[in-house]
């Protein structure tokens, strides 16, 4: 990459031609990544199989069919279907609609709270930072799935309550990784400048911090969804999540285990559907921790 | 060392106050009334006799003060009260002591298992950079790490109790009743330290005194397990004390899945049940345990890195 001559950064128009000119080598060295492309291929194609479910799922995933139960895979139930006669391939794709949503949105959530934590106690330092570190290191004791189910005791088993729980336990690391980076980032000469001119702290942060903390945040959070998706699949095989008839992945697998003697494919298939939508994940955080991060 | 970690005890503590805190609010902030939380059986309400609710809200000093209460609170779990479990009517510190040892068996067989898979499939893939064994291992940490461990353990389960009959597929016992479950346990642990003993290992061996230790003329794999393997365990250690944290939480996962005895298990029938008691004992004594592990860890890390000191 060439940096722009000194005197053409002056111009706001060039800052544009370089950013985008960024952003392009970027995309192109994160295309040229094996695995990575790889991943999003993967994930690309599951994102279109879960939106277009309703269209392309054979069965309605809730509609019993007791005289069908428990039948195996077959021409008409590709992946067989469970106890209640549920067509199991329909259930997996209605499945990966749940799962998808839960995992964006539980990184929304907790990256938003994190990131702005983390930037206020980085930026402000002191006492608001004493606080918001204590807090996090006070959070961080708990082991993230504990935690998740701590916060589940009080608000009850649900699948939106487990979104919940997963998001508070995820805020912390969010929370650390951008206090650092933002104290970091502080002592720039352009957070100087920022400040010279005139710019409110808010101003400061949102506007100038924030590009250049979202770095390491993007990539925590690209694996954060990976590991959402896992736990949300966790807490409802435990009864702590998606609560029946609803087609969640892990919710599936906890009735499978009562019938897995007799049929294997009810605890086959959801498994492993949340590993390849999990693997596909990984595999695309991995190539942008290695795009955007290449130190590490 | 030993001041080291007396050090490290003591910064601590604010933290460790912190969690009860947090443990103890857990009762405050179900929404309705505490007493009747404590006797909510699975989810439904039940009618408390009046001097019953009375002798127990003084009992616990619900009609006095938050902060009061928390004082009440502290003092009891100093004596070693955490109060009793509403669904098995038994002091909660009685359950923990039946159940632990099923716990800490499983999670040590887990980690160890984690350790030595891991670090054998990381030193395998950085010696071979490029090769069929790095591919390989670290085809099947990505697929390690992606797999949900409880999915894991009822596969392993189908096949090896189910199908062969090799193991037994539920409950405690003999050492084969411990494999199944910590594996299940172990498997996302052991990807994780493979990918990490990898690269740290690939980092030591492109250090100066890894080049003279190969210009003196020693022979490879003594330089690479020698020379290099001690001081890439490093970050590695650190990882597993991280690790263990979540070993003993994701052992509600697999002692659910083997229906086996344990703290996990326990743990789990407190939540569905809302045994407030029960549960917040649990969460504390978890919480407490991976405090202590990572304090142990860091003072190992200490010992294995002269460099580092506290503060």
């Amino acid at each position: 990459m060439s940096q722009p001559p000194l005197e053409s950064t002056l111009h706001s128009s060039a800052i544009q031609s370089a950013r985008v000119r960024v952003a392009l080598a970027l995309i192109k060295r994160f295309l040229r990544h094996r695995s990575a492309t790889v991943g999003v291929t993967i994930l690309l194609i599951l994102i279109i199989l879960a939106v277009a479910a309703p269209a392309i799922a054979p069965f309605d995933p809730l509609k019993q069919n007791l005289r069908q139960g428990l039948a195996p895979p077959s021409a008409e139930h590709p992946l067989g279907t469970d106890e209640f006669g549920r067509d199991i391939l329909s259930r997996i794709l209605y499945g990966a609609r749940i799962s998808l949503r839960v995992g964006v949105m539980v990184v929304l959530l907790s990256g938003t709270i994190g990131v702005l934590l983390g930037m206020v106690a980085g930026y402000y330092e002191g006492r608001i930072d004493t606080i918001i570190s204590r807090a996090v290191d006070i959070l961080l004791a708990f082991p993230s799935l504990l935690l998740a189910i701590a916060v589940i005791t009080i608000l009850g088993p649900s699948l939106i309550n487990a979104l919940f729980a997963i998001a508070i336990a995820q805020v912390p690391r969010y929370a650390r990784v951008t206090r650092g980076v933002t104290l970091s980032q502080k002592q720039r000469d352009y957070v100087d400048a920022a400040r010279a001119l005139g710019g409110s702290p808010p101003r400061i942060m949102f506007i100038h911090l924030l590009p250049n903390v979202i770095g390491p945040v993007v990539v925590l959070a690209s694996l954060g969804v990976a590991t959402a998706i896992l736990t949300t699949a966790s807490l409802s095989f435990l009864g702590l999540g998606a609560q029946p008839p609803e087609p969640e992945w892990g919710a599936m697998l906890s009735t499978g285990r009562s019938y897995m003697r007799q049929a294997w494919w009810i605890t086959l298939f959801p498994g492993l559907a949340i590993m390849i939508t999990v693997l596909a994940i990984n595999l695309f955080g991995d190539g942008l921790r290695d795009v955007l991060d290449p130190k590490t | 060392m030993l001041k080291y970690g007396l050090k490290r005890l003591v910064s601590t503590i604010p933290v460790l106050l912190g969690v009860t805190v947090l443990v103890f609010s857990l009762m405050h902030l179900v929404p309705g009334d505490p007493v009747k939380a404590m006797f909510r059986m699975t989810g439904e309400s039940v009618e408390i006799p009046p001097e019953v609710y009375e002798s127990i809200q003084k009992e616990y000093g619900f009609d006095k003060p938050v902060p009061v209460q928390y004082l009440i609170y502290m003092s009891r779990l100093f004596r070693g009260d955490m109060g009793r479990s509403t669904i098995r009517n038994r002091p909660v510190s009685e359950l923990i002591r039946q159940n632990w040892r099923f716990t800490a068996e499983l999670a040590i067989t887990a980690i160890t298992f984690a350790i030595v898979l891991g670090v054998l499939l990381g030193v395998a893939a950085a010696v071979n950079r490029g090769g069929w064994w790095d591919t390989l291992s670290m085809m099947a940490a990505t697929f390690g790490v992606s797999m949900p461990n409880f999915w894991f353990g009822l596969m392993a389960m189908l096949v090896f109790a189910v199908q062969l009959g090799w193991l037994p597929a539920s409950g405690v016992g003999g050492f084969e009743f411990v494999i199944l479950p910590a594996l299940t346990l172990g498997i996302s642990a052991s990807a994780i330290i493979a990918r990490l003993t990898r690269s740290s290992l690939l980092e030591t061996l492109g250090e100066d005194y890894i080049r003279t230790a190969r210009a003196k003329g020693i022979r490879e794999r003594r330089v690479t397990l020698i020379h290099a393997l001690r001081n890439s365990l490093i970050p590695v250690v650190t990882l597993v004390g991280l690790q263990f944290g979540s070993l003993l939480a994701g052992a509600v996962v697999s002692e659910t899945v083997f229906a086996r005895r344990g703290l996990g298990s326990l743990t789990l029938e407190a939540v569905t049940s809302k045994d407030f008691p029960l549960a917040q004992g649990l969460i504390l004594i978890i919480a407490l345990i991976y405090v202590l592990v990572n304090i142990v860890v860091d003072m190992l890390y200490a010992t294995l890195d002269p460099r580092i000191q506290y503060e």
